[in-house]
Parts: C-alpha cells; structure tokens; sequence
C-alpha cells in the first residue's frame, strides 16, 4: 500500500505510471512546464500532492486569491519553488471562470516568464475541457495531461495471494488453466486489465505445476500488457513474479537483476514500503540461493527489519526474523537460531493468533533438532504440534511435507520400511494430486535413497533416472539436477565401478561444472572430494 | 547531416523541446522548412512588398504608400519563427528597416486596443532609430508629437502624475532622446497592471488624429534619414503577438477599429488568428490577401507520405532530440507522420514521448504511446457529430470549399482539421486514431 501521512489515503494502482512520469518531470526536468492534472476527488488529489513531497512545492487554491489578476500577483512573488500546484480554480463562478481562462491565454508569456518552475493545474474533467477551448493557446503550451481520476466507485483491485491457490488439485489447476486459455484464445482489440490480470494468474498457474517455461512467456505478455496499461506497480508486482520462475530455474542473476533494476525503483519511486521491503526479502532469498549469506543477513537486519518496525508490521517482523534464523542454521548457528525461533518468533504467532505460522515455526524447531541429533525430540514435534495442526487447517500439501519430515527422521533412525511407507502413501499422492512435479520428484529420489539403503540398487537407479532426473532438466532446475546426477554416479560406481567409468565421470563433471556456475563453494568442494575419492582425473572447470 | 549536441542525455534533449519562445534567425535549432509546406513560398509576400528575386526593394513602382498584410497560420506551425526570420531577411539597406514589435512581450493583449500597438510602434520606432542606429531627426519632425503629449496627455487630470514622473530627472525635454523616453514610459504605462492604462487608451482614442499626423510625419522624416543612411529604403513594421486575440477581441482590433489602424501611412504585416479568415468576409476590404503558413506537406490528398517533406520534419527533430537517443530513425518518422506536419505538435509528441521512455532513449513503445496520449488530448474537444464530418473531409480532401462553415473553421482553430498548401484539408493523423473516428468511417464505408 502506498501512503502518505493521510489516514485511508492510497494511491490508486491505475495511477502508478502517471505518477512516476509525474515525479521523473519534478526531479528530473528543467525550465517552466504547465501541466494539466486531471481529477475528481479533492482528498485524492491533496493526498497526491502531499505524496510529491513538500520540499520546493507550494500550493496555491485559488479560490483564495480569487480571480486572475490576483492570481497573477501571487505569481509574481516568484515564491512557487520547483512546482506550484494550483487548485480549486472550479471554485470560482462561471465569469470569473472564463475572465480567468483568457487571462491565461493572453497571457501565455508573461507567465512563463513569472513560473520558473512547474505549473501544476489540478482540474475536473470540464474544466480541463474548458481550458481547451477557452485558452486555446495557453492549453497548446501544455507539457502533457494527466488523468489522477478516480472511479466514482473505487474498486479495490483484487490481490491474488497464490498461496492460496497451492492446495488446489491438479484437475482444478487444468481446469482454470483451460478456462483462462480458452477466453485469451477470443481476438481481443484492445490490452485491458482484467485480461492482464487473467494472465497474471495463467503464470502463477504454470508456475504452480512447474511450467516455467509457459509461466515465464505468460509473465512476459502479462508485463507488457500492464506497461501498454500504464500500471507501473502490477507491471512490477509481475516482474517479480517472473524473478521468481528465474530463481526457480536457478538462474538467481537474472532474478537479481530484474528485482533491482525493475521491482525495487518502482516500489521506492512510488513509496510503497510494504511492496520494497517484499522485494528486498526476495533478493535477500536469492543472496542465500547463491550461499552469500552474509548479504542476505545484512539485507534482512538493515533494510526490511527498519522497514516492517517503522510500518508496525509485527507479523512480518516475526517473518523475517526466521529468515534470519534460516540463515543462521545455515551457518550452522543452531542455538542462536533456536534462540530466534522460540523467543522472537513464537510468542508473536501466539499472540495474533496464527496458529499455521506457529506451527510451520514448531517445525523450523523439530529442524534444528533435527540437525542437532534431537530426532525424537524433532519427531514429537512433527506429530503433535505440526500435523494436528495441518489437519485442522485441511492443508494437504503441508501435512504431506510434515509427513516427509517424520519420514526423514524415520529414514535417519534406520526405519526404512516405515518412511517407504509414508513416502509412497502419504507423501507422493498428494503431489500427484496438486501437479506439483518437483515435489513428487523429491520425493521418488528420496524413495530411491530407501531403496539404495537397503541394497535394491536396479530399483534406486531407474527411480533417479527415470523420474527424478528427468523432471529436473525439464524445470530447468539446476541445483537439483546437479545433487540427483551426483547421486546417480556414486550408486553407478557402486553398481558397477568399472562398466560405468565413463558414464560416472561425465555426470560428476557435469555436477561440478553446474556446482562451479553457481558460485556454490559447499556442493562444489563435495562433489570435488567424491571425484578424487572415485580416482577420476581432474579436468579444469570440471568441464567436459 | 550534421547535429549539435550528440553527447546530451535525453532530459538535456528534453530542454531543448521547449517552444514557449520562436527560434531567434541563426538559432542553431532552426530548421528551413520552406520547401516542406507544399506550394508555398515567401516570394508573394516579398513581391508584395516590392523585393524582387534577388533581394532588392525596387522604388519603381514603388511600394504603397501604405499597405497592411496579415500573416496567418494555425496555432504552432511555426508563425513567430518564420516572421522572424522574414523580419531578418528584409531588414537590410537594399531592403526595408524593419521594426518589429512582440505585443506579448511589450504590451498585455488582454483587451488590446488598437492604440496600445500604435504607442508601442512610435516607441519601438524611436528607440531603434535613436539608441542602435545614430540616426538624427530633425526636430521640427518631432515637434507635433511632443506637442500631442504636452496638449493631450500632460494636462490630462488623471495623468498629470503620470507626466511629471516622466519628466522627473529628464534635462532636455526635446529630441529624439526624450520623445523616445516618453514613448517608452506611455508603453510601459499601458502594459499589464497600470493605473494609468484606460486613462492613456482614452487620451490616444479622443485625439487619434493628431496623434496619426504626427507619426504619420515621424515615418515620413524617418524613411528619408534612414535612406541617407544607407539602413534601408523603406520602414516596416512587423507585428507579432496579435494573432492571440480570440473571437471576441480579434474582430474588434482588425475590423471595427481597421480605420484608427490605417490611418498610419506605413507597410504593416500584422500577425492575425486563422479563425479571423473564416469568421470575417470584410477583412480583405482593408488588408491584403492574407498570406498563410501553411502546414509542413508530410503527406499528400490521399495520405500518402512525402518523403522529402518527411526528411524536413526528422532534421528538426533531430536537431533537438540526436538521433543516438531513439532506438530507430523509424521512430522520429513514426513520430513525424503524427504530427501530420504541424511543428509544435511534433515538440510535443518528442517531450511526451521523452516522458514514456523507459530507458534513456526514445523506443517504438515510448512513441506509441505518446502518440495515444497526445491523441486522447485532441479527444476532449471533438464532439461525437465532428468524426462523420472529419471522415467526410477525408473522403473528399479536394472540397473543403463543400464544407466550410462554422464547424469546420472550429476544427481548423482547434487544430483537429489541418489545412495544407494546394489547399486541401485533413484530419489531424492522431485524431484518425481515435475509436470515434474509426467507427465513423467504419460507418461510412
């Protein structure tokens, strides 16, 4: 939400790219410059004129002065600064009206020559008009006119929370997939919202069953749409979503870019805080993706914290405080990690009372358990804080992923048949269920680490071949392609070392290259030890 | 072709868009567009005023004694640039000693009068032959004016303050010098905000015939010294400023007052509306066969571009805005068939698409849509009625004659309607971008 210090004020989303032109002339431009700003709503456009900031800007109603030649006078005390926003003129009756409008015209000059700066006409729709025909050649010296009217009716512009939408099954995602199609395949003339809207959801649709590819060139349509639309801010909340299917690809540069260069001007040039600080907890993400997590500490402590206290938003606040404790575990900081999640986190879940995000935080607890070798402890956890709770909800795809959890720890404490079991029926059907592909291939691979583990190596092997490997070329999923093709090398060499020499290097070299691309030091210095450990000889870069 | 300023970012460019003062003769931003507005030459108007090809004001024939031109054109083709540069041209000792007056820069239009220019034309008359040029009058040639001021004005009730401000501190209150002074100061007192103004209006109304004598033999005296002098063979006085004047006040100064104005024996052009043409049959009585700028001719009767016409359009954008700061030369000519040949509306789509433009250069999309928005502009004063009459016009580019009335002449101020040298008529090209007049002519069809 964009805001200024007026209560229930907020810019209204069809306005974004008026209104950073409008800025970009403040700040950037030079010379004298009329420009006319349409509008209709009094508080709207005060609320506007606040939001351009009050440095270098006076505001002159003309309804005080009264007439033109009082106008003029105010002019001349050479006070208006960068830009003089002159309102109210409907104010003043139909004679003074029109004495003022010739006024304007034949005075064209000597105003220019008065207004160093930016003359800024806040008019209704008639009057605009008015001007048009009634200062004919004052109107034709206009920069440009800017339409800030608002609906008679505002209409609240429909957020689509996606997360929303993650626990719906594979046949409704197809459905509404074929539904949206089926209405963009109708020749349109003409960019509209609701079909850039629509296109907004397509992606978010693929996404969702992993079509990065279609998402990505749905995004890409839905961004230019918006742009022809002139709605700067869904244009930037899009390009955030295409960030997304880039970090999804592991392709955290571009994402980088696009986030930096594209979102984050946007959300600053239009102060949405609540939007940049979204945006910065994204880029802090792919800072972690690429294991820079000094970066995305630095990011989360000194940029979204200050920005969610000054907002008094404490539900994010709690948010980010467990991306921070993400970060530390990551370090392998469990304690001061634990510290944050039972301190910092659970108490404010408790006290708004989000039960799901106390209990993803109960489970972020069994975690560091977890790696502290607390497994039963960890498995408590998992069944009686976070399961219940997921049940409750009617949340399939966590209660699955709680179900995966209780698995690991299962598969960790030797009990293979059991997690084999919850794998295969607890876990796997409902990512059947959602389409949701790469989970289901996560989950084949882990299915196939049981299999290995219990020396079923055909079986393990044609599971990593035949269904994990495959999803993640086709995700475009490199980080996960390069720990299932490390994985198939090492259960090659210990199927047969010798027949599958060549294969076993040409997929840890592959592994390592990708591991090298990625700027990942723990993956890349891992996969270097197996190929020391198997005797391969080193090639540079790990190429082939 | 050669371009200044290659190296500016594009808000530098922008500057340069600014078209709120005509390009000063030898501006380096000026372009000669001449060739580009179809079947139109300034040769008629110098004919007129008796220079010949070679630039030489012949004395036989003479020119007239007096003669009044207006010189016209719609809003922004480019009018205060070209008089200008004519002003330039003919101000040389072959030629004429040419006086030019801006009213919106020394006088405040709002309720001109016809007495105003005149003041301000005996001032700027004075000024120049005293101040830049040394030359010397006789007195006996300014006599009749100082007497009209000491007659009319000084013992004026309401402007007796005003006189003695005037000659407060002035030692000789005779000459060139001092009637140029006391020009000056009636024509400051007569601009925008004076106390003094209806009063001075009055005194110049009461007394316009011995006013009118007595520049009559200011200009008379004057052309002779200035002959002797080797500056020029006649004066002439060019008028810029009075083409403001709207429907109301227009025919009052160029009509009903036309008589005070020829009453000073002179060579006159007179900047005038273009809705003047179309509102008054009478004008011609008075003044010459109005001279029109046209348009730039981008496109012919049918639509069709030309080319080289085109060209003339791309150098004075590029002059501006360098070609390194669009993405294409395709987008300047994009940009130069919507503003279907008319300059300020070119200025205009640049500056917008400047404001659209995503990176530091101006891309297709940016032009688009400042094409869009410009358009939208245009929108708010078409009337649903004007799109059938706009494609009709289009339909028959050769007939304007078919549909001249008040509508049409409407259109042609407010710029909807462009009219173009070999005289036809077409609608403005962003205006056929519009959904009414796309379905208007969906209609016709």
């Amino acid at each position: 939400m964009t805001t200024t210090g007026r209560k229930n004020w907020q810019v209204q989303a069809e306005h974004s790219g008026s209104l950073i032109r409008l800025q970009n002339l403040i700040q950037r431009g030079s010379g004298s410059c009329l420009l006319i700003l349409q509008q209709n709503r009094p508080s709207y456009r005060d609320g506007l004129i606040e939001f351009l900031g009050q440095e270098h800007s006076r505001v002159l109603n003309l309804k005080e002065p009264g007439g033109f030649e009082a106008f003029e006078a105010e002019l001349e005390k050479g006070e208006q600064g960068r830009i003089l926003h002159l309102i109210n003129l409907e104010s003043l009756g139909e004679e003074k009206q029109r004495a003022f409008f010739k006024g304007l015209n034949y005075h064209r000059e000597h105003i220019a020559r008065t207004c160093a700066g930016i003359l800024a006409f806040w008019l209704p729709e008639p009057l605009v008009r008015e001007m048009a025909l009634q200062a004919a050649d004052f109107w034709a010296w206009r920069e440009q006119v800017l339409d800030f009217t608002v609906p008679v009716e505002p209409v609240e512009r429909i957020a689509f929370d996606w997360l929303k939408n993650s626990n719906m099954e594979v046949a409704g995602k197809q459905e509404r997939i074929r539904e949206i199609e089926e209405f963009l395949a109708r020749p349109v003339e003409l960019s509209s919202l609701s079909t850039a809207d629509l296109k907004r959801e397509l992606g978010n649709l693929y996404k969702s069953i992993g079509e990065y590819a279609k998402a990505e060139q749905i995004f890409t349509e839905a961004i230019a749409e918006y742009r022809e639309l002139d709605e700067i801010e869904a244009q930037a909340v899009t390009q955030r979503d295409l960030a997304d299917i880039m970090s999804a690809q592991d392709n955290p540069d571009t994402a980088l870019c696009i986030l930096k260069e594209k979102v984050l001007p946007v959300f600053r040039q239009l102060h949405n805080e609540r939007e940049e600080a979204e945006t910065k907890d994204r880029i802090a993400d792919l800072f972690q993706q690429r294991s820079e997590l000094d970066q995305a500490l630095n990011i989360r402590h000194q940029e979204i914290l200050p920005i969610l206290e000054r907002l008094g938003d404490v539900r994010n606040k709690a948010v980010t405080m467990g991306k921070i404790a993400d970060i530390l575990k990551a370090r392998g900081e469990l304690d001061k990690a634990l510290d944050i999640r039972r301190n910092e986190e659970l108490p404010v879940y408790e006290k708004i009372g989000d039960v799901r995000a106390k209990a993803v935080t109960m489970g972020d607890i069994a975690d560091i358990l977890q790696a502290r070798g607390e497994l039963d402890k960890a498995l408590d956890i998992r069944r009686n804080e976070e399961l219940p709770v997921y049940e409750r909800l009617g949340d399939v795809r966590s209660k699955a992923v709680t179900m995966g959890r209780i698995a690991d720890i299962l598969q960790a404490r030797g009990e293979l048949d059991k997690a084999l079991e919850i794998r295969q029926q607890e876990e796997l059907p409902v990512y059947e269920q959602l389409g949701d592909v790469r989970e289901k291939a996560v989950t084949m691979g882990k299915i196939a680490d049981i299999f290995q583990a219990r020396g079923e190596l055909d079986k393990a092997l044609e599971i990593y071949q035949k269904e994990e490997l495959p999803v993640y070329e086709k995700l475009g999923d490199v980080f996960s392609l390069l720990l299932c093709r490390t994985d198939i090398a090492r259960l090659l060499h210990e199927i047969d070392a010798k027949t599958n020499k060549e294969e076993i290097e040409h997929l840890l070299r592959l592994a390592l290259a990708d591991a090298q691309r990625l700027k990942l030091p723990g993956e890349t210095e891992w996969i270097e030890e197996i190929i020391k450990k198997l005797g391969i000889a080193a090639k540079k870069d790990g190429a082939e | 072709m050669v371009h200044l300023n290659q190296d500016i970012s594009i808000w530098e460019a922008k500057s340069q868009l600014a078209f709120n003062e005509p390009l000063k003769p030898g501006d380096p931003l000026y372009v000669k567009t001449d060739s580009a507005r179809g079947d139109f030459s300034l040769k008629r108007l110098y004919r007129e005023l008796n220079v010949d090809n070679q630039g030489m004001a012949h004395s036989k024939p003479a020119a007239p004694r007096k003669q009044y031109t207006l010189f016209t054109g719609h809003r922004g083709c480019g009018k205060s640039t070209e008089l200008l540069r004519i002003a330039d041209y003919l101000h040389s000792p072959d030629r004429y000693y040419v006086i030019h007056l801006d009213c919106l820069e020394k006088l405040d239009i709002n309720n001109l009068k016809y007495s105003d220019v005149l003041l301000a034309l005996a001032a700027a008359l004075l000024e120049q032959l005293e101040k830049e040029d040394g030359i010397v009058i006789d007195q006996v040639f300014l006599t009749r004016l100082e007497n009209w001021f000491k007659e009319r004005v000084e013992v004026h009730t309401a402007l007796q303050d005003f006189a003695a401000e005037v000659k407060a501190g002035a030692k000789i209150q005779t000459g060139l010098p001092w009637l140029g002074k006391l020009f000056g100061e009636l024509t400051n007192k007569i601009n925008i905000g004076s106390t003094y103004r209806e009063e001075l209006r009055l005194v110049v109304r009461n007394n316009f015939t011995e006013f009118a004598d007595a520049f009559n033999q200011l200009i008379l005296a004057g052309e002779e010294k200035i002959r002797a002098a080797g500056k020029g063979q006649r004066i002439l006085f060019t008028v810029d400023g009075t083409d403001r004047l709207d429907q109301e006040d227009a025919p009052k100064f160029f009509v009903e007052d036309v008589h005070q104005l020829t009453q000073i024996n002179g060579l006159f052009i007179y900047c005038a509306p273009i809705h003047l043409l179309h509102q008054d049959n009478c004008i011609t009585a008075s003044f010459n066969q109005p001279f029109r700028l046209p348009m730039l001719k981008v496109r012919d009767r049918d639509g069709e571009d030309i080319p080289e016409n085109i060209a003339v359009m791309r150098e004075l954008a590029l002059r501006r805005v360098p070609e390194q700061l669009f993405d294409e030369i395709d987008t300047v000519d994009y940009l130069v068939r919507f503003s279907g040949g008319h300059p300020r509306d070119l200025l205009r789509l640049l500056n917008v698409a400047i404001n659209y433009a995503d990176e530091e250069r101006i891309d297709r999309s940016a032009a688009e849509k400042a094409v869009k928005q410009v358009a939208n502009e245009y929108r708010r004063f078409i009337n649903t009625e004007d799109y059938s009459r706009l494609v009709q016009i289009d339909m028959h580019p050769d007939a304007p004659d078919d549909f001249t009335d008040e509508q049409s002449s409407l259109m042609l101020y407010n710029l909807i309607l462009l009219e173009y040298n070999d005289y036809f008529w077409k609608s403005h090209p962003l205006i056929t971008t519009l959904p009414g007049y796309k379905k208007a002519k969906y209609a016709t069809e």
